[in-house]
Order: structure tokens, then sequence, then C-alpha cells
């Protein structure tokens, strides 16, 4: 039996990230995920009239590059990668490990609102495990010999920035809708 | 050659159009461009459906300036300067002679020319005194160097978030193909296109990407507004029948160079030698037929 990682071990760091995460840093985004089967699917893979189920507004670190400004043949473009690195515990639903508790599985694909921009994620890396144990997948916790050790502790996502058009959360076209007076 | 004159100096070709308002025909380039975004603009008017709504594709010249493209073109960026789709681009990259169709043969002394005549002319203002006089009215010719044609090549690019988009806009543009386009009551210009070639990529840390790339050939031509055309063309000279007084009788000559008649209509003279013309007392007659733009023989008489 191992020493060290047990759920008091793993209850302290949760604690701090946290605290860190949610009340130190505070930085807040918004997923949206696609409404799978809401949203219609055409031969190409693609929907013209996407649905999203309602935004969920969650608290992570922010790792965001500068941005890349290209020239083309349609004028200049500019893109930006950004890393969004989520506590996944806080990503459970209600009632699993105290709060917050998002209650959101984040996948490729997914649609992220943050700094004005909607990022849409290339990669989902869950690979931060204490002690290098995930309980979930942990044979020794899983066949009942061994209580629970380690924690998978992070969700850390890679996207880039996406072009409005294509997400249609927001009213491009309707130009200037703040009246006059920005009122 | 050295001492070849590529500009004539003979001043009685050269006349003073300084109230003349008849301004000639130009086309260039700039036409050819400009008849095919007006004719995607207000012809064909490619629209896509985006959500509930339906949106018109807008165009644009490729490779703009920086500062146009990003703070002048923000019909098509969000905020952050990022383009968004649909979107159509097209630029020209190439310009070839076509000499299967007729040209001018030479630039200094341009041989082919269409002439015209001009339908209002002040001079033919009714006046009493002209009918009492049997006096023959003015008609005023102008001759314009035929183009050089030529054929251009522009690649097009058609850039949407959706295939779906994209079939709609290749359809729209392929139906308008071998059509000629441009503006009503202006310079028009055969389009032809042949294939659309298709891309559509995703890659890592960038948008799906769903192009449709074309290449549109416009069969155009083009009238230079330059100084050569101008000092060579000879088309400044108006010219055609005139009066001259020869004693009290009036004399006019016509489009064929031998007949002279008389006030009345009659026929006074018959097969005057050309080089005996210029002994009947008729001022001004020019009657080589190399010395200028009359091509077609007829006596160009400065009035």
């Amino acid at each position: 039996m191992a020493l060290f990682g047990g759920q008091r071990d793993v209850s302290l760091f949760r604690t701090l990230s946290r605290e860190l995460v949610n009340k130190i840093i505070d930085i807040e985004v918004d997923i949206f995920k696609a409404a799978v089967y809401d949203s219609n699917t055409n031969l190409y893979g693609e929907s013209i009239n996407k649905v999203y189920k309602p935004g969920v507004r969650v608290a992570c670190l922010v790792d965001v590059e500068d941005q890349d400004w290209s020239a083309s043949e349609f004028g200049m473009d500019v893109n930006q990668l950004a890393k969004f690195s989520f506590l996944r515990d806080d990503l459970l639903p209600a009632g699993s490990i105290g709060t917050p508790s998002a209650n959101v599985v984040l996948e490729v694909g997914d649609t992220i609102w943050w700094n004005n921009i909607y990022w849409e994620l290339d990669s989902v890396v869950e690979n931060q495990f204490v002690v290098g144990k995930d309980p979930e997948n942990d044979k020794g916790f899983t066949s009942g010999d061994r209580s629970e050790f380690g924690s998978s502790f992070s969700i850390i996502c890679s996207g880039h920035q996406t072009r409005k058009s294509r997400v249609q959360l927001d009213d491009i076209r309707a130009g200037y809708k703040y009246g006059l007076y920005n009122e | 050659m050295a001492d070849k004159k590529y500009i004539s100096d003979i001043r009685s070709k050269q006349i003073d159009r300084q109230n003349d308002s008849f301004k000639e025909p130009t086309v260039g380039l700039y036409d050819v461009d400009e008849a095919i975004h007006y004719y995607f603009e207000n012809v064909i008017q490619p629209r896509v459906k985006e959500g509930e709504n339906e949106i018109r594709v807008p165009i644009v010249y490729g490779s703009p300036e920086r500062w146009s493209s990003v703070q002048k073109a923000g019909v098509f960026r969000d905020e952050t300067g990022k383009i968004q789709l649909p979107l159509i681009m097209y630029r020209r990259t190439n310009v070839e002679k076509n000499r299967n169709l007729s040209r001018k043969l030479d630039a200094n002394t341009p041989n082919l020319h269409v002439t015209f005549e001009k339908q209002y002319n002040p001079r033919n203002r009714y006046d009493n005194f002209d009918v009492l006089v049997g006096r023959q009215p003015s008609r005023k010719f102008h001759s314009v160097v035929i183009p050089d044609y030529v054929t251009l090549t522009y690649d097009c690019i058609i850039w949407t978030d959706f295939i779906q988009h994209q079939n709609k806009i290749v359809e729209d543009i392929n139906y308008a193909s071998d059509s000629y386009w441009g503006k009503e009551n202006h310079f028009k210009f055969l389009a032809t296109l042949d294939s659309f070639g298709i891309e559509n990529d995703i890659e890592q840390g960038n948008d799906r990407m769903s192009r449709a790339s074309f290449q549109l050939n416009m069969s155009g031509y083009i009238i230079p507004d330059n100084l050569q055309k101008d000092m060579t063309q000879f088309n400044k000279t108006h010219y055609g029948t005139a009066e001259v007084n020869l004693f009290t009788t009036d004399v006019t000559v016509t489009n064929d160079i031998n007949k002279v008649y008389d006030g009345s209509g009659n026929l006074i003279t018959k097969q005057i030698p050309d080089s005996n013309l210029a002994n009947q007392n008729l001022p001004n007659v020019d009657t080589n037929p190399d010395s200028g733009n009359n091509s077609s023989g007829w006596v160009n008489i400065n009035d």
C-alpha cells in the first residue's frame, strides 16, 4: 500500500487549488457545448443551424499566445492560440466533490468564450495524475485490494480563435447594435 | 530609321479641340476589373443562408493594402480583425494579347480605325439663309483606333465556413459563365470559366477550411488614354464634306474624291486626277491618301 497520495492528501491539493483558481486568480470562461441531438448535420458533417446547450461558466487558468497575423490574398487575418487549464473536480456534476460543480464534459470541438473571442478546442488533455494514479483506472482500487489513491487532477484544453460566422452565437451581420450613443 | 518621326508634325492635322466636348472612348484594365465586381454584386448576387438569415457574400479584390484590409474592410471582420466568412476574392494574374482578332498593326502609325459620324453638329443649326444658298449640311466624323484585344485571367477563390455554402456559390457563379459581364450601357466583356478546384481541409490550430478556386477568363479590349495614342492616331482630325467657294458657285467635295458638285447638286467635274486636284483652285485640300487616317480614300479638308 502506498504511503502518500491518499484521499486526505488529494483533498488538501484540491482545496488549495480551488482557492487559487476560483478565489485568487478567478479567470472565468464560458463553455458552450453543441446540442448533438438538436443540431442537424448534412452529408458533409456540418450544421448550418447549430444549437448549443446553455453556457457554463467555469474558472480556469488561461495561457494565451500572441496574436498571429498573416497576409493572404484575402488581406490580413489573425489567429490566436490559447491553453485553458481546468481543475477536473470543478467540472464534475453537483454532489460529486464539493463546489463548484459545472457538470460539463469537455471534448474536442467545444467552444469556449473568453476575452471576446470564441475558441474552438483542438485538443483536450487529461494526463495529470497525483502520484501517478487515476482512481477510476487504478486496478488496486477498482478490484478492492486497497483504498483510493491519487487523482486525475486537471483537464488542459488547447484551442484556437474561431470565426464568429462559424459559431453563430453572435449576430455579427447586424452592424452597430448599441444605438447612436452607445446606450 | 533613326530620324523617323513617330509623331507627326503636320500642322494641318493638328486641330484645336479645346472647346470640343466629345470624349474619346478609352477602355482600360480597371474597366474589366470593375465589370467583374459589378456583375458579382448586382447580377449574380451570391447569397447563402446563415441561421435564419440570408446574407450576401462580399467580394473583394485580392491582396489589398494592409491598412485598407484591416481598417476599412470591417464589413467582413469581427472586433479582433478576424475575417468572417463566406467571402469571394478575385485578382488578375495575367494579361495576354489576342492577335487572332484585328489589330491596329503599329502603335506609331495605327492603320485601323472605327469611324463614326457624330449626330449633332452645331454648325447645322436651321437657318433660312442656308436654304437660300443651298448650303450642304456639315458632317463631322470621328475615328477611333480599334482596341487591343486581350485575354485577362483572374484567380478567384470562394472561402466559406461550410461546404453547403460553397455549393450554393459555385452553382451561382457557374450559371453566370459564358456570358457578357459588365454594367448596362457600358463596356461588357465575355467571361468564361471551365473548372472549380475544391479544397476542404482541417488542420490543427486553425478553422476547418472550405475553399473553391476557379480561373475566370475575360475577353477584354484596351484603348489606352495615353499621349502616344493621342499624338499618333490623328483621330483628333475630323473630316468629311466641306464647302469651298469658287467665285460665285458653291462647290462641295464629297466622299468621292473625283466628283465635285455645284451648289444645286449638279456634277461639274468628273474624274479629276489626284495630281490635278490641287490645280482646281480648291484651297486646303489634302490629296495624299497616305498622309492621314483616310484609309478609305476620303479627302481630308480642314474647314
